[in-house]
């Protein structure tokens, strides 16, 4: 069982209670993000996804329940009046606050780490891994240009990376930070497509 | 892994080692900023990469273990860093794909360079040294202590007294620094205490061998068994560190046969779990066998 199983926050703990984020709550929250409503909903998907990104970065298993969670703390506080300066600093601390309640304290040691096999550097030998497939059919459906600059930008070499990235960017005229988020774009694409083909693939 | 500036801060968060007052801030930053998230994720990805290289050390390699890998998400991208990583190694790039090719890794230039007579001409100089130094080494260092009397004699030449015993001649390079140089040379020989390791302690199930390095030893003296032994010679890369050793050649031992190896115990943390990736001398980037094992307290 995983950490974020154990935890004493909810009977049911790692999984989220209904959420309680309905009328008076969310608009709360939300005129807390902006006075325009708008604006204010693409807000509360950016801290949405951030707050989940919190909990992956801290090895949650149930990250999306436990942002669900955290937002519906922080829309009932705000519900019941509390003063909030910073939102965005009201909301990270209600987060560790909520991973603190599940067991996993900053910096404790993975428990559940057996379950992941220790990685090998370089690659493993492996017979057959059917996973290449689908990374050269998605390769291959990627246009050239994005072809050449992803395998470019993440050439498997360690030594002088920054260098031959900082030419990678000037031989296509780009910024360092532009090349590196084009690049993670693609990967990103890169990664679903594979994601969607091995699902695909007989068992 | 070689961070800097903003990358090493980010890289830090996500490996959980960032003081808390750094944590908030950053997260009260992230949280209202889809850009500063989408960083982030990219960040991920070198780090990951980094980890499925083995460039990440011990500590490091557990924050991301401890983290993000812990999570769906995170082993979703590991699984695809792993083909990513295997496909670069083993398949051609598809037709179109013209990379910037000014530098290949190590493994890619050896072919080129032995192709060339610059090469040809180093290579002699440097046999021609290595058996000079290995004569010289003879005179101190001990056998390790279950090598037959004989070695193998599979390259031109066969194994000098001494080779093969994880310690190549006395080298200006780094890389194999620390495994005891000639300084001490006419020192009587004297037992040393190699650790057996064996190939598959770790995907085998079982639990890393554990290594004794004695005080105030420059070294540690591993004795990687061979299964089989195939190749003329042999190359090591220690997970984690960069630390490669080439051209070792295997021993004859009661059991069969083994490589023996110094790792530089600069490079070892007491406590901390390693890898060592055995390759063939003329494939090196070609990991045949693993050995794991932990440095014993």
């Amino acid at each position: 069982m995983s950490p974020t199983d154990t935890g004493k926050a909810s009977p049911r703990p790692g999984r989220r209670k209904e959420s309680v984020l309905t009328g008076p709550c969310l608009d709360g929250l939300l005129a807390a993000l902006d006075a325009d409503r708008d604006v204010a909903g693409q807000k509360y998907e950016t801290l949405r996804k951030g707050v989940t990104r919190f909990f992956e970065w801290r090895g949650s298993r149930f990250p999306e329940d436990h942002a669900d969670e955290t937002i519906d703390r922080v829309a009932r506080k705000l519900s019941e009046g509390a003063s909030v300066r910073n939102i965005h600093a009201y909301v990270a601390g209600v987060a560790r606050f909520v991973w603190k309640e599940l067991g996993r304290a900053p910096g404790e040691a993975w428990r559940g780490a057996g379950e992941l096999p220790r990685e090998l550097p370089a690659a493993q030998p492996r017979p057959h891994d059917p996973r290449l497939e689908c990374v050269d059919r998605c390769l291959e459906a990627l246009d050239a240009e994005g072809r050449e600059l992803i395998m470019a930008y993440y050439e498997d070499e360690k030594r002088d990376k920054i260098e031959r990235r900082r030419r990678l960017a000037e031989r296509l005229g780009l910024a360092p930070g532009t090349l590196r988020m084009r690049a993670h774009r693609l990967r990103a694409r890169l990664e679903e497509c594979v994601r969607e083909c091995v699902q695909r693939l007989p068992e | 892994m070689e961070l800097t500036g903003k990358d090493r801060l980010l890289a830090d968060y996500l490996l959980g080692r960032l003081p808390e007052e750094e944590q908030l801030r950053l997260e009260a930053a992230y949280l209202a900023d889809p850009e500063a998230q989408e960083e982030l994720v990219a960040l991920e990805a070198e780090l990951i990469d980094a980890y499925v290289r083995g460039e990440l050390g011990p500590v490091e390699r557990q924050g991301l273990e401890a983290g993000l890998l812990a999570s769906p998400r995170g082993r979703a991208r590991l699984d695809f860093a792993r083909s990513w990583a295997h496909r670069g190694e083993r398949t051609p790039r598809p037709a179109g794909a013209s990379v910037d090719r000014s530098r290949p890794p190590f493994w890619r230039r050896l072919p080129l360079l032995a192709g060339t007579r610059l090469a040809a001409a180093a290579a002699g100089l440097t046999l021609a040294l290595g058996l000079t130094a290995l004569s010289w080494r003879y005179a101190w260092e001990p056998r390790p202590p279950d090598v037959a009397p004989e070695g193998r004699s599979e390259e031109p030449g066969g194994p000098a007294p001494g080779a093969g015993a994880g310690s190549p001649p006395p080298s200006p390079d780094a890389s194999t620094g620390g495994g005891g140089g000639p300084a001490q040379g006419g020192r009587p020989p004297r037992r040393e205490h190699w650790n057996e390791l064996y190939a598959g302690n770790v995907r085998g199930g079982g639990e890393p061998a554990e290594v004794r390095i004695p005080r105030g030893s420059p070294a540690a003296l591993l004795k990687l068994n061979l299964d089989v032994d195939n190749h003329p010679s042999y190359a090591v890369a220690l997970t984690g560190t960069g630390w490669v050793e080439k051209g070792l050649r295997s021993r004859r031992t009661r059991t069969g046969s083994a490589l023996f190896v110094r790792v530089p115990a600069a490079l070892l943390e007491a406590g901390a779990e390693y890898t060592l990736v055995l390759s063939p001398g003329r494939e090196p980037a070609r990991p045949i066998r693993a050995y794991a094992f932990t440095v014993r307290e």
